[in-house]
């Protein structure tokens, strides 16, 4: 089957003072089948977010660029692709719900002036049937009384109905890629469950593929299909969500599971990852996880950071991906 | 058992007038002692944010009253804390980004706030905000960072340091951990708990994450429309939970 989106090898920079690239996504690798749905958990800071804004072209107004790999979206080339290109993508093809989308709706405007907003920057219509369409989106994202919604105002509603909102501008166009970066981060746990019934719900009606990043594994194994996992700006590891929970090939992959607080005993520490989380711009030499990594060998240290590789059912970027066994439960 | 550290008493918070009126606190009662760390749990809309906000003197209680260190602090009519003393109370909140000031580097905005409760000269504090951030997993590379710079879960991460700077003997800590990865997620927790001990730092934790609540805490209060529906020994109530409404809320957990 033809995949959806393939992203091979990406690098991404910022460009500071004096032509000075500063990289933060370095070997990110994804590849996501039509309607499937595929989880991003890793480090905060290792560009989920990052990698999230050059799927929807808007890296420079965040002072970031492309400067090398390719991402293959439905038989389109993205990587460099200019303005006019992504703007029959964004929001059409590739819907997007952004980390902060909480704080994302402006308080003060209605949600009808924020709705008929994205729904007339995408498509040239008129109020009327702009509004008309706001309608059955809301309602196509289960909102009760939409009318009565649609006049109020974002600080009114409660964060469940926020993010319902914004699910609604983003696949307004009805997408085929959905992108949800942490969007049920903020909210309490009844609600949680809504929203991800929800965007499912609206994936097999709309035939949506889906991008979700979460740093909850809980909510990844329940919601995709597959994961992949970043460290330090680079995929270290892809495959089958199942199989990476029960039999990680990645120390980083293995550390998450680790460390995850369901499994300590109260009044214990909680085993952290050793040492610093890696900033971009000070990434170590050789793979960018050895200073933390209790495989580490010499070859760690010296080569450079290793290329995703096969191993049994995924896809792992560590060269002792066979030893894993040797880490202690 | 001594006298709590802070508490709040028969606490009512009602917004809105007349047919529209109604109660986002009901009546109540919650504390915590020095060295506790006690839970709130309760579905979106439950009144934790807003009873959290009372008891740090945010929000006026419309009934009640909140007591910190054996001395009545805040009631309906009397909102004032000597300035001399609002330290001692800190409060992390659920969203990241509306929390810090845009225009002020990561290790200023820290800075300040040890300058602001502990008498310091600007190396010292600046020293002392470093030395906070680091232990939060900040680098000093990102302290030099502004805000937009950082991640979310960085930028949760200094609004924690932020709220530990001036050495507070209360923290709340209103959904504190979801927007950032497992491993940092274990960094904070282990350093609340060495707070706790250490320094008998109380915590009141507010999380919708019972995983979370369970390790943590030792008492937890649960709440429905708020009102406390049950309130007691943390692994008893989520292990054998009386309430049909608590019973919800641990089926409502991912991945069960
Ligand atoms: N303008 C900038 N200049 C330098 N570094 C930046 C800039 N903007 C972001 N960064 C860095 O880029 C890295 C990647 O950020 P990104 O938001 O993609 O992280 P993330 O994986 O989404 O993390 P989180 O899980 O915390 O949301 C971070 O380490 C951040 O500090
Ligand atoms: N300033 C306010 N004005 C009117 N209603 C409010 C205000 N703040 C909170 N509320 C309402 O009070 C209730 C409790 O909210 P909150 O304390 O934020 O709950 P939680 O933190 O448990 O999700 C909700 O119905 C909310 O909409
Ligand atoms: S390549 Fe070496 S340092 Fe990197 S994760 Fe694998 S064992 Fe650890
Ligand atoms: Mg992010
Ligand atoms: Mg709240």
């Amino acid at each position: 089957m033809q995949p959806l989106l393939e992203i091979k090898d990406l690098d991404i920079s910022f460009r500071k003072g004096g032509g000075r690239l500063l990289p933060v996504i370095d070997a990110a690798n994804l590849h996501l089948n039509q309607r499937q749905a595929v989880g991003i958990v890793g480090e905060s800071g290792s560009g989920k977010t990052m990698l999230c804004r050059a799927l929807i072209g808007t890296l420079p107004r965040h002072g970031a660029a492309i400067t090398s790999g390719t991402i293959r979206f439905d038989d389109q080339e993205l990587a460099g692709a200019p303005e006019r290109v992504w703007r029959s993508i964004r929001g059409r093809e590739i819907g997007y719900i952004p980390q902060s989308s909480l704080a994302g709706l402006n308080p003060v405007l209605t949600v009808e002036t924020q709705l008929v907003e994205s729904i007339t920057a995408v498509q040239s219509q008129s109020r009327q049937q702009a509004r008309q369409k706001a309608v059955a989106l809301l309602e196509r994202v289960r909102i009760p009384r939409a009318e009565q919604v649609l006049k109020a105002r974002a600080h009114q509603l409660s964060g469940g109905m926020r993010q319902r909102v914004m699910i609604a501008a983003a696949i307004a166009q009805a997408p085929k890629l959905l992108i949800a970066d942490e969007p049920t981060t903020a909210l309490d746990v009844t609600i949680q469950r809504e929203i991800l019934t929800l965007i499912t719900q609206l994936r097999q009606e709309l035939g949506m593929a889906l991008i979700l990043v979460s740093h909850d594994l809980g909510v990844i194994e329940e919601v995709c299909d597959s994961v992949m996992v970043m460290y330090a700006g680079a995929s270290v590891e892809a495959g089958p969500v199942g199989v990476l929970s029960t039999s990680p090939r990645h120390p980083y992959t293995r550390a998450l599971r680790v460390s995850r607080v369901d499994r300590a005993v109260p009044g214990t520490d909680l085993e952290a990852i050793p040492g610093d989380a890696a900033s971009v711009g000070s990434w170590p030499a050789g793979c960018r996880f050895w200073p933390r990594c209790s495989l580490a060998d010499n070859a760690c240290r010296r080569d450079p950071q290793p290329a995703l590789m096969p191993i049994g059912l995924q896809l792992s970027a560590c060269i002792h991906a066979d030893r894993m066994f040797e880490l202690e439960e | 058992m001594a006298a709590a550290l802070l508490e709040g008493k028969d606490i009512t918070v009602t917004f809105g007038r007349g047919a529209e009126a109604f109660d986002a606190v009901h009546v109540a009662n919650v504390a915590v002692h020095a060295g506790e760390a006690v839970g709130i749990v309760g579905e979106s809309g439950s009144g934790k944010t807003t009873l959290a906000r009372v008891l740090v003197g945010l929000q006026r209680p419309t009934a009640g009253e909140v007591w910190l260190e054996g001395e009545r602090i805040f009631t309906r009519r009397h909102q004032q804390m000597p300035r001399s003393e609002r330290w001692k109370t800190q409060i992390i909140f659920q969203d990241p980004y509306s929390s810090l000031n845009p225009r002020m580097r990561v290790w200023q905005a820290v800075a300040e706030a040890v300058q602001v409760w502990q008498s310091l000269s600007k190396p010292e504090a600046k020293l002392e905000a470093l030395q906070l951030l680091h232990a939060m997993g900040i680098s000093d590379d990102q302290a030099q960072q502004f805000p937009k710079a950082l991640s979310g879960g960085q930028r949760q991460r200094v609004s924690v340091a932020r709220a530990l700077a001036p050495g507070p003997k209360v923290l709340i800590a209103d959904e504190p951990t979801s927007s950032i990865d497992q491993s940092a997620q274990a960094q904070l927790l282990n350093l609340l708990r060495q707070l706790q001990t250490a320094r008998g730092l109380a915590i009141i934790f507010i999380s919708h994450d019972l995983g979370l609540v369970r390790y943590l805490t030792s008492r937890v209060y649960v709440m429905q429309k708020g009102d406390i529906v049950e309130t007691g020994d943390t692994r008893l109530i989520l292990e054998q939970p009386e309430h049909s409404y608590t019973r919800l809320l641990i089926d409502s957990i991912p991945g069960r």
